[in-house]
């Protein structure tokens, strides 16, 4: 399952966010603010998501910018939380 | 359609309102806007504004009043506690029945603006139904999201919040005061809404509920689900749209207004 992170994640953030992109078309390294017009509320919108998927709580102490900067950096996070 | 214009009195503050009326054929039934507060009452305006007109040409009139220190409307928020925004109902719902002769008047409120409708149509007579469009339930889930909300924009601008939320109460306990998105919000406006929960409030007096929830989400939200109890208990007549479209007060660019207008327009007939 670690290895679809990066999948799962594309796919819930095109989905929460209604964009309008394949999931697939998504890339891990690209930033989220600056290619895909990510803003606050969906940050936020996010966050909620990875939360209910992977049943984590992301306290406001660990939320730092660099953690949402790519789907990559999104998906370590999420790994780090796991561990 | 007749779009006009004007300031009501709302105790000491003058409160702009815009009326929209049909050139003919007038129903008799007036919808009062209540709008959602901060970012989200900028994002929301449009639709709105187009809705108002989409319920011209069907015959309704709806009134969009600016609450106290919002819009164009006069006054400062640290002044003001949500109660204050129920007396400003109050003040339109006044004005809308001096205008007219019986309006049936429904409240429709989006978000905050959903939370004040229903606090002030179960407290008070003469509302005919309410739309609740993605109301906030709980007022402490709301603020939370809120100095989220406001954190993540701080991360966003300066590469680092410059507080957290927990150092956020804390400011607002000592100072009293907390700037958001350039309003200034006094600690009594968040205890008012701390107190805010429906689950808590008795809604049998109500008739007839439209429930609007925008999300990717195909089913209904746990917080939602309070509501439809509580409507099911009060014997409520309520009806659910589930919408999987983005939330027109969320959108930074030209929101799509189509499907929630083709919405409350159904539910009107």
């Amino acid at each position: 399952m670690d290895e679809n992170i990066e999948q799962q994640i594309k796919e819930m953030i095109v989905e929460r966010l209604f964009l309008k992109i394949k999931p697939q078309d998504m890339e891990n390294d690209k930033g989220l603010i600056d290619v895909y017009g990510i803003d606050s509320f969906n940050i936020m919108e996010i966050v909620v998501g990875l939360e209910e998927l992977y049943g984590i709580t992301i306290k406001p102490g660990e939320f730092k910018l660099s953690n949402f900067k790519t789907v990559g950096t999104i998906a370590e996070f999420v790994r780090s939380k796991k561990k | 359609m007749i779009q006009e214009p004007f300031f009501i009195d709302g105790g000491g503050a003058r409160l702009y309102s815009v009326l929209f009326m049909p050139e003919k054929d007038f129903s008799n039934k007036v919808f009062l806007f209540c709008h959602p507060l901060f970012e989200e009452k900028k994002a929301s305006h449009r639709v709105l504004v187009e809705l108002a007109r989409k319920l011209a040409d069907t015959g309704h009139a709806s009134l969009m009043l600016d609450l106290r220190a919002c819009g164009d409307s006069e006054g400062n928020v640290q002044d003001f506690i949500p109660s204050n925004w129920l007396e400003d109902i109050r003040s339109g719902m006044s004005c809308l029945q001096k205008r007219f002769q019986n309006p049936r008047i429904s409240l429709l409120g989006i978000r905050f603006g959903a939370a004040l409708a229903v606090q002030f149509a179960t407290r008070e007579h003469g509302i005919e139904d309410l739309i609740l469009i993605d109301p906030v339930v709980q007022g402490q889930a709301y603020l939370n999201e809120v100095l989220q909300q406001k954190y993540i924009r701080e991360m966003m601008t300066f590469g680092e919040a410059r507080s957290d939320v927990d150092a956020m109460s804390a400011e607002l306990g000592k100072n009293g005061k907390l700037d958001i998105d350039g309003t200034m919000i006094s600690s009594g406006f968040f205890d008012e809404v701390k107190a805010i929960d429906i689950e808590r409030q008795d809604l049998s007096s109500l008739k007839r509920m439209l429930l609007i929830q925008q999300s990717p989400r195909k089913s209904l939200l746990p917080v939602y689900e309070i509501i439809q109890r509580k409507c099911h208990d009060g014997n409520v007549n309520l009806e659910i749209s589930l919408l999987t479209v983005p939330p027109f007060w969320k959108a930074v660019d030209m929101a799509d207004s189509e499907t929630v207008c083709k919405t409350i327009l159904a539910w009107c007939r």
